[in-house]
């Protein structure tokens, strides 16, 4: 298997217009491989011959709900299972969730989200990343200024050479995950010292300031480290008048 | 229960009056009757007036009378003291003069006699005797115009008369105060099983009480009560139900057609093969679906709360990084330039806790900055500002500068009549509320009609010591 799209996908729902639009959407989308199935016994029956590589289930069924019957399918399989039901309530999602679903999309759903969860789902489970790390290669540019997050240096426009230290390091990483978002106090609080904000208040500042000092043209006029006042801090994508 | 022992309190208050008021009159009624004798029988009851008709003796003397008599004025004031007859009697026991004096009396007394008429009677006729000299004057009234007791009483007695009087007088009060009281207190003892009943029936819950005393038509009268105030929230309890799972089920019913809409106006939408028009109507479609969505969601979700159908997910957490993410959130999301969305947490407020459903609470805030941001397409600067009021509520509003929240819709909101036929649009404002109230706080809007103030109740403090511990480790690094 080299692509998800060559995953094998069941569609276990009772309305046949449904089912038939799902797999429209699917079909659009380049997931081909598909089955479907309309009640408890026939998914069983199906399982009984053979594994499909992700399924999509409801819960109202004509002949059992989805919950137990996924718990059949959990007795004989790690697939996998993603709910779509028109149960919205927070008890049937978290019951759903709780028994191991990957995920619960609650109808009426957009056929963009559907494939993006789905997607989601099928590159977890079959095609893990090699690297569980961000997946960044560690440079950080800012036009003239460089940052190695794997080496800890800091290449400054004027050509000077800093090291960061290992919060310093920590903070800019998780600014640069969410580069060009917001970062709040508590999440950076929560990535550098894996405690509340509360307390580190006047800690964070000063890392913020000396990051300033080896990163900004003018530290008390920052164009990559933008303080959001009351909220917490954003590494710009470009810089910023 | 307070108010029986009130009631208890009050019946005391009245008995102890009643003893009071009780005693002044029967003073006063004494003090009446002996203003009235001494007025009424002031004449002839009295032993002066024997004194003053004896000022009228005379004598014998050598040159007048042999024997003594009472002058003309003496026999005119016996007359106006009632006295019908009168005679002078000798040492010896003769009758020396007379004035009307009856036929049935005898003209002469031995010393036993006078002893016997001086203190009853003389032949059944009051009389009255005063000594002048040697000689006895005696004064008679009609018959049976006067009782007369001898009075003799032990000296020790007379001198412990009043420990008597007081000792009779305190038993006679506890006795009274013993009989009032207990007869308060078993009356306050019958009372107050239904006194707990009434409070139990207040707080909502039913009762079932023993029929039997003075208070079994009462009790049977509150059992029945109970029984039917149980009917009316049960069948209430029933009704709401069945409007909820109504609501309920026709939303899960409309999920599922909504999402064919949904799917295939999405799909129609980006068809290369439709004209721009067509797809542009596709896509029409598709936002109006997700309006539906949102609608029914916010439906049921009004319902449930409404009925408290809904389970509050609570949990206790700070509420600071809260706030943070959720605005964060809105500006990550790439929030239009015309709008300005700020955040303001006061320094008590990043230490406290609060219990609550982070996504109810969530939705709410994002309901009511969604608000400001659909009913100001201009723009506005809206801000969200965080402080501690006591040590047990916390504020949390949300204002924005534009064109301020309809009169009408607070009205609505704060439990006016909602005008049939152009109720405004007011679900998500609605559901704010309901979720701030089960969360036992309070909604309100400022006078100003830009601000909505949210007070929630403080779980806990995050003490300050523990958070300059954990700190200080690092501040060096």
């Amino acid at each position: 298997m080299k692509y998800i799209y060559e995953c094998k996908i069941l569609l276990v729902d009772d309305s046949p217009e449904l089912r038939k639009m799902v797999l429209d959407i699917l079909h659009k989308e380049g997931f081909c491989n598909t089955d479907i199935s309309d009640c408890c016994a026939e998914t069983l029956d199906y399982f009984s011959r053979q594994m499909p590589d992700l399924v999509i289930l409801d819960i109202g069924l004509p002949d059992g709900d989805g919950f137990s019957l996924m718990q059949k399918i959990r007795a004989v399989s790690d697939i996998p299972v993603l709910f779509l039901s028109a149960r919205d309530e927070d008890n049937d999602r978290l019951l759903g969730l709780g028994l191991g679903a990957d995920d619960y999309i609650t109808k009426p759903f957009l056929p963009k989200e559907l494939i993006l969860r789905l997607s989601a789902i099928l590159k977890r489970t079959y095609f893990p990343p090699l690297r569980p790390e961000t997946g960044t290669d560690g440079i950080i540019s800012m036009e003239r200024t460089e940052v190695n997050l794997n080496s800890g240096t800091v290449l400054s426009f004027n050509g000077t050479e800093y090291s960061l230290t290992a919060k310093e390091i920590a903070i800019l990483k998780k600014l640069n995950e969410n580069r060009g978002n917001i970062v709040t106090f508590d999440a950076l609080t929560q990535a550098v010292w894996n405690d509340y904000y509360y307390g580190y208040e006047n800690t964070l500042m000063v890392h913020i300031r000396r990051l300033r000092e080896k990163l900004e043209e003018n530290p008390s006029n920052p164009k990559w480290i933008l303080t959001v006042r009351g909220i917490g801090y954003k590494l710009s994508k470009e810089a910023s008048s | 229960m307070k108010s029986l022992i009130k009631i208890y309190s009050r019946y005391i208050l009245v008995a102890i009056l009643t003893i009071i008021i009780l005693f002044i009159c029967n003073i006063l009624l004494l003090l009446g009757t002996i203003l009235h004798n001494s007025v009424t029988y002031h004449n002839s009851f009295f032993y002066g007036h024997m004194r003053e008709i004896s000022a009228f003796f005379v004598p014998p003397s050598p040159g007048g009378s042999e024997t003594p008599y009472v002058s003309e004025e003496g026999i005119r004031l016996m007359e106006e003291n009632h006295y019908i007859f009168s005679f002078i009697l000798s040492p010896e026991g003769d009758i020396l003069w007379g004035w009307n004096v009856p036929d049935e009396l005898p003209e002469h007394y031995s010393s036993g006699d006078v002893a016997a008429f001086s203190k009853w009677y003389l032949h059944d006729y009051p009389v009255k005797v005063f000594r002048n000299g040697d000689y006895l004057l005696v004064c008679g009234s009609e018959k049976y115009t006067a009782w007369k007791y001898l009075i003799e009483f032990p000296a020790a007695y007379m001198h412990n008369l009043e420990i008597y009087f007081i000792c009779g007088l305190s038993v006679n009060l506890f006795i009274i105060l013993l009989i009032v009281l207990s007869a308060g207190y078993l009356f306050y003892r019958s009372l107050r099983p239904i006194g707990k009943s009434i409070d139990t029936l207040a707080r909502g819950n039913t009762v079932s009480l023993a029929e039997k005393g003075i208070t079994a038509e009462l009790c049977g009268k509150l059992n029945k009560t109970s029984l039917i105030l149980e009917e009316q929230r049960e069948s209430l309890n029933k009704r709401d139900n069945a409007r909820t799972e109504w609501i309920s089920g026709v939303s899960h019913d409309i999920r599922t057609p909504l999402s064919m809409v949904m799917g295939y106006a999405d799909s129609l939408s980006g068809d290369p093969s439709l004209s721009e028009d067509q797809r542009r109507q596709a896509d029409i479609i598709k936002q109006q679906s997700i309006k539906i969505k949102n609608l029914i969601t916010d439906l049921n979700l009004t319902s449930k709360l409404e009925y408290h159908m809904q389970p509050l997910r609570a949990e206790t957490f700070l509420p600071a990084p809260f706030l943070r993410s959720v605005i964060v959130s809105h500006l990550n999301d790439g929030l239009d330039e015309r709008y300005e969305l700020s955040l303001s947490v006061s320094e008590a407020f990043e230490n406290i806790l609060i219990t609550g459903d982070k996504d109810l609470l969530t939705r709410t805030l994002n309901n009511l900055i969604g608000n400001s941001i659909r009913h100001n397409p201009g723009g506005c600067v809206i801000t969200v500002t965080a402080s501690v009021l006591n040590e047990k509520t916390s504020s949390i509003i949300v204002s924005d500068n534009g064109k301020g929240i309809p009169e009408q819709i607070i009205h609505i909101l704060e439990g006016g009549d909602s005008p049939q036929n152009n109720a405004p649009h007011i679900m998500g404002l609605r559901i704010a509320k309901q979720v701030i109230l089960s969360h036992q706080g309070n909604f309100y809007f400022s006078t100003d009609r830009h601000s909505i103030v949210m007070e929630l109740p403080i779980a806990d403090h995050v003490p300050a010591h523990a958070a300059v511990n954990r700190a200080f480790p690092h501040a060096g690094t």
